[in-house]
C-alpha cells in the first residue's frame, strides 16, 4: 500500500469527488493562483478549470454564505478556511445558517457543504495559534471530523463531502507532512466512529487530530517502560462515538485525554464527563486532560513550546494517571 | 492519629442503629477484627469490629442510644503519625462546637466563620494539607471500581490499606488482597495443609476479615501423635458455627414427622412443567404449600421476642442451598402471594445468584421460615437445626415407593417424610401436627396450590 503525506491523502480525496462529482467545487482564499496555503489544492486549476475552483477576497461570512446558498441548491461545496482562527468570522453564517437550516425550513433544505479548517502554532502569536473544535462540536446541526491519519483523513474528506450535512473538517498545520498508508482505490471513512488504534490494558488514551501522531508515539514509549497503554482516536467530535473508548476504559479503569486545546471547557471536558458518568463503576483513578496552559499562546518560541502539548505531555500524564493524582487546572 | 468508627449499614433497608453495648472500655487496646460493641437493628443484633488496631480514645453514643447509619460511635487512635498535632487539633475540633459554638450560634447573622477560624490558626496550618481530604472526614476512600470488586471478591475494604494517594485503595489493593492466602470466603473452597508451616496462616491473620468468636466446645487434637491436616474454616462457616450452636443451647426445639403420599404430585407436576414451559420442582410445590399452611398457623411464622411474638405478616422463606462456599439459604419472597410460576422463576433466580457468589445481603436475611430438601440424596427423613430468629423449619426427606396398605390390599405408593423442628417457645405440638395435616392435605390434593 502506497505511503503518503495527510496533505496528499486530502488531495486525493478532493480530486476524487471533484472528478466523480461535477457539483463539487472549491473555494476559499489562495486556494487558486498559490496553490492554497498549506499546498492541498496544488494543481487544481489545471486539471479541473476555473470553474471548479474559485479565490476568495479576505471576507470569509461572505464567502462562507456563498457556499451555503450553493449547497442549499444542490452543489456540493468545499470551502477552505485559511485558518481556524480565521474562520471565526464566518461563525455567524456557520451556526446560524448552516447548522439550522434543515431544521428551521422544516427538512425542505439540506446544507451538504464542507468547511475545511486547519489548527495550528508555530511562533504565529495568540490570535493566530488557536483552536475551536469546541465551538462547532457544541453545535447541534453540524458534524465535526478531526483525522489523526493520512489514512482517515482521505476516507473523512469522502464522507465529509457525500454527507448530507454542514461538515466542519479541522485539520492541522503540524500534521499535513505526517505519512502512513493510504489505498489508491476509493473508500470512506465513516463520521462518528471512534477507532481504537491500539490495544493496551493499564491506561486509555483518547486523542483525535494532532495529538494522535504524538499519542501513538507516547504509546511506543511507554511500552518500552512496560506500560500498556491503549490508543482510541474520536476521529469525530461530533457525533461523539464513546463505545470503543467506554469499552477499553472497562478494561483499564484510567484514562488519558488529549485533546490540542485550551483543557477547560473542551471537547475533553465532554469526554470526562462521559467516562466520570457512563464509565463510573469502572473508575480507578481520577482522569487526566492533556492540552495547552490556559494562556493566550505566547510568541517566544520556548515560552509556546512549553504551552503545547506534546506526546512528552502525554507521557507524564499517563504516570499521573497511575499513580492516582488529581489534576489541578490552572486558569489564568 | 484519631479516627472515627461509624454506625455501619447492615442491610439495605437500614437506617438506624442502637447501641446495645459496648465491649470495650475507652483506653483499651484493640486489635483488627476484634468486637467493639453490640449493635442492634430491627433483625438482628450484631457485633461490631475494629476496622484496625488502635486505643480507643472515647465513645460517641451511650448504650441505648440510636444513631443513624454513618454516625461516628467512637474515636480510635491508629497510633500512626502526629499525635501531639492530631490530639490536640482534635481536642480543638471537639472544644469549639461546644464552647465557642453557643456564641456564634446565637450571633449566627453576624460573622458565623470567622470565630471558628481564628481559634485555631497555627493548627490549620500545622495539619498537612494532603492528608486531609482522607483522613479528618474519617470516610473510607475507595475507587468505584475497587469497591466492586471487593464486594465481588468478598474483600473487606475497611482493612485495607490503600496504594493510592491519601491511602486511596484502588483496584490493585483489591486485587492483592483477594489473592492472599487467608480464611475469606473466596479462598475458603481450597484446604491447605499446614502442618509443614504454621507460619502463613498467622502472617495472614491481621489482614483477614474478622471473625466471629468461637462458641461452644472446641477441641484439642484427639492424641498427642494424631495424624491429620488443618483446614482452615471460611468466615461463612465459622458463623455458621457460631449460630447452630446459639440455636441449640438457646432455643428449644422439638420435631414432628408426617408421611405425605406424593403420586398425585408426581403424576400433576409433568402437566404442570409444560403449562408452565420452565424448570419446575417439587421444591416449589412445597414452598407454595407451605405459604398456604403457615398463613394458617402463623405461630411458625413468627419470632419469639421474650414477652411477645412477633408474628410475620409476609411467607419469605429460606432455602437451604449447599453452595461451593458451605451452606447458604436465599429467601424467596412473598410466597404466600405469589403464583407457582412466580415462585419458581424467583427461586431460580437467587439461588442462581447464590451459588454463583454474587447474592447479597438482601438475598441471605429477611426469611420467616426455611425448607430444608436433601430429597435428592436418597434419605429417609432427618430433623434440621432451627434458624433463629426463625421460629421454625421444615426437613424434606427422599420420595420412596413403598407398599402400602390401602383398603385391605398392598399397593405401591410414592411416600415422602416431612420433619418440622419447630422452636417450643413460640408454638407447640398441637400447632405442628395440624401444620402438618394441612400441607399434608394440600400434597395429595395438589390442585389446591393452583387457586
Amino acid at each position: 500500500m502506497p505511503v503518503i503525506t495527510y496533505s496528499e491523502a486530502l488531495r486525493q480525496a478532493l480530486r476524487e469527488a471533484m472528478t466523480n462529482d461535477p457539483r463539487v467545487f472549491i473555494i476559499g482564499e489562495d486556494v487558486v493562483h498559490y496553490d492554497s496555503a498549506y499546498g492541498v489544492t496544488k494543481g487544481f486549476l489545471k486539471e479541473f478549470g476555473p470553474e471548479r475552483i474559485k479565490d476568495m477576497p479576505i471576507a470569509e461570512a461572505g464567502y462562507a454564505g456563498l457556499g451555503i446558498g450553493a449547497a442549499m441548491n444542490g452543489l456540493r461545496p468545499v470551502v477552505e478556511m485559511m485558518t481556524t482562527n480565521f474562520a471565526i468570522l464566518a461563525l455567524d453564517m456557520i451556526i446560524n445558517h448552516a447548522a439550522k437550516l434543515h431544521y428551521m425550513f422544516g427538512g425542505q433544505f439540506t446544507c451538504p457543504i464542507v468547511f475545511r479548517m486547519p489548527n495550528g502554532y508555530g511562533q504565529l502569536s495568540a490570535t493566530h495559534s488557536q483552536a475551536f473544535d469546541n465551538y462547532y462540536a457544541y453545535m447541534p446541526g453540524l458534524k465535526v471530523v478531526v483525522p489523526g491519519t493520512p489514512y482517515d483523513a482521505k476516507g473523512l474528506m469522502k464522507a465529509a463531502i457525500e454527507d448530507p450535512d454542514p461538515v466542519i473538517f479541522i485539520e492541522h498545520t503540524g500534521i499535513y507532512n505526517i505519512k502512513g498508508e493510504v489505498p489508491e482505490e476509493s473508500y470512506t471513512v465513516p463520521i462518528g466512529k471512534s477507532n481504537l488504534l491500539h490495544d493496551g490494558k493499564d491506561v486509555t488514551i483518547v486523542g483525535y487530530g494532532r495529538m494522535i501522531p504524538y499519542c501513538q508515539q507516547a504509546v511506543e514509549t511507554l511500552a518500552s517502560e512496560g506500560i500498556d497503554a491503549a490508543l482510541v482516536d474520536l476521529r469525530t467530535i461530533r457525533p461523539l462515538d464513546m463505545e470503543p473508548v467506554l469499552e477499553s476504559f472497562r478494561k483499564t479503569n484510567r484514562a488519558v485525554i488529549a485533546t490540542e486545546e485550551w483543557t477547560s471547557v473542551g471537547v475533553g471536558s465532554e469526554i470526562a464527563a462521559r467516562l466520570y458518568t457512563e464509565g463510573f463503576d469502572h473508575l480507578d483513578a481520577p482522569i487526566w486532560r492533556v492540552g495547552f496552559d490556559e494562556v493566550p499562546m505566547p510568541y517566544a518560541k520556548n515560552l509556546e513550546a512549553h504551552v503545547v502539548p506534546n506526546a512528552d505531555s502525554v507521557i507524564q500524564a499517563v504516570k499521573n494517571v497511575l499513580a492516582g493524582k488529581t489534576q489541578k487546572i490552572r486558569q489564568q | 492519629m484519631a479516627k472515627k468508627l461509624e454506625m455501619p449499614k447492615m442491610g439495605y433497608d437500614m437506617v438506624e442503629g442502637t447501641l446495645a453495648k459496648w465491649l470495650k472500655q475507652p483506653g483499651d487496646e484493640v486489635s483488627r477484627g476484634e468486637p467493639i460493641a453490640e449493635v442492634e437493628t430491627d433483625k438482628v443484633t450484631i457485633e461490631i469490629e475494629a476496622f484496625e488496631a488502635g486505643k480507643i480514645i472515647k465513645f460517641l453514643v451511650n448504650e441505648g442510644d440510636t444513631v443513624p447509619v454513618g454516625a461516628p460511635i467512637a474515636e480510635i487512635d491508629d497510633g500512626s503519625g502526629d499525635e501531639e498535632a492530631e490530639e490536640s487539633a482534635e481536642a480543638n475540633a471537639s472544644v469549639t462546637p461546644s464552647s465557642d459554638a453557643p456564641a456564634v450560634g446565637e450571633g449566627a447573622e453576624a460573622a458565623p466563620t470567622a470565630p471558628a477560624v481564628a481559634a485555631q490558626p497555627e493548627k490549620v496550618e500545622a495539619a498537612p494539607a494532603e492528608s486531609a481530604p482522607a483522613e479528618s472526614t474519617g470516610r473510607l476512600v475507595a475507587t468505584p471500581v475497587a469497591r466492586g470488586l471487593a464486594e465481588q471478591r468478598g474483600v473487606n475494604l475497611a482493612g485495607l490499606k490503600g496504594s493510592g494517594p491519601d491511602g486511596r485503595i484502588v483496584k490493585a489493593d483489591v486485587l492483592a488482597a483477594a489473592s492472599e492466602p487467608k480464611a475469606a470466603p473466596a479462598a475458603a473452597a481450597a484446604p491447605a495443609v499446614s502442618e509443614p508451616k504454621a507460619a502463613p496462616a498467622a502472617a495472614a491473620a491481621p489482614v483477614a476479615s474478622p471473625v466471629p468468636a468461637p462458641v461452644g466446645l472446641v477441641f484439642a487434637p484427639p492424641a498427642p501423635n494424631a495424624v491429620y491436616s488443618e483446614e482452615p474454616l471460611s468466615r461463612l462457616r465459622q458463623t455458621a458455627a457460631k449460630r447452630m450452636v446459639e440455636s441449640q443451647q438457646q432455643v428449644p426445639p422439638f420435631f414432628v414427622t408426617s408421611t405425605i403420599e406424593m403420586d398425585a404430585i408426581q403424576e400433576l407436576l409433568p402437566k404442570l412443567r409444560e403449562a408452565h414451559g420452565g424448570k419446575l420442582s417439587v421444591t416449589e410445590l412445597l414452598l407454595k404449600a407451605c405459604a398456604i399452611a403457615l398463613k394458617k398457623f402463623p405461630s411458625l411464622n413468627a419470632t419469639f421476642a421474650g414477652d411477645k411474638l412477633l408474628v410475620h405478616k409476609d411467607v419469605h422463606i429460606s432455602v437451604a442451598v449447599a453452595t461451593d462456599a458451605g451452606l447458604l439459604a436465599p429467601v424467596v419472597r412473598n410466597c404466600d402471594s405469589l403464583s407457582l410460576g412466580a415462585i419458581s422463576s424467583q427461586m431460580r433466580d437467587v439461588i442462581g445468584r447464590t451459588r454463583e457468589g454474587k447474592a447479597g445481603l438482601d438475598d441471605l436475611q429477611g426469611g420467616t421460615f426455611t425448607v430444608s430438601n436433601l430429597g435428592m440424596f436418597d434419605v429417609t427423613n432427618f430433623i434440621a437445626i432451627i434458624t433463629p430468629p426463625q421460629s421454625a423449619i421444615l426437613a424434606v426427606g427422599s420420595t420412596i415407593a413403598t407398599p402400602v396398605v390401602r383398603d385391605g390390599e398392598i399397593v405401591i405408593r410414592h411416600l415422602m417424610n416431612l420433619t418440622v423442628s419447630a422452636d417450643h417457645r413460640a408454638t407447640d405440638g398441637a400447632t405442628v401436627a395440624q401444620f402438618l395435616v394441612e400441607l399434608k392435605n394440600l400434597l395429595q390434593n395438589p390442585f389446591k396450590l393452583l387457586l
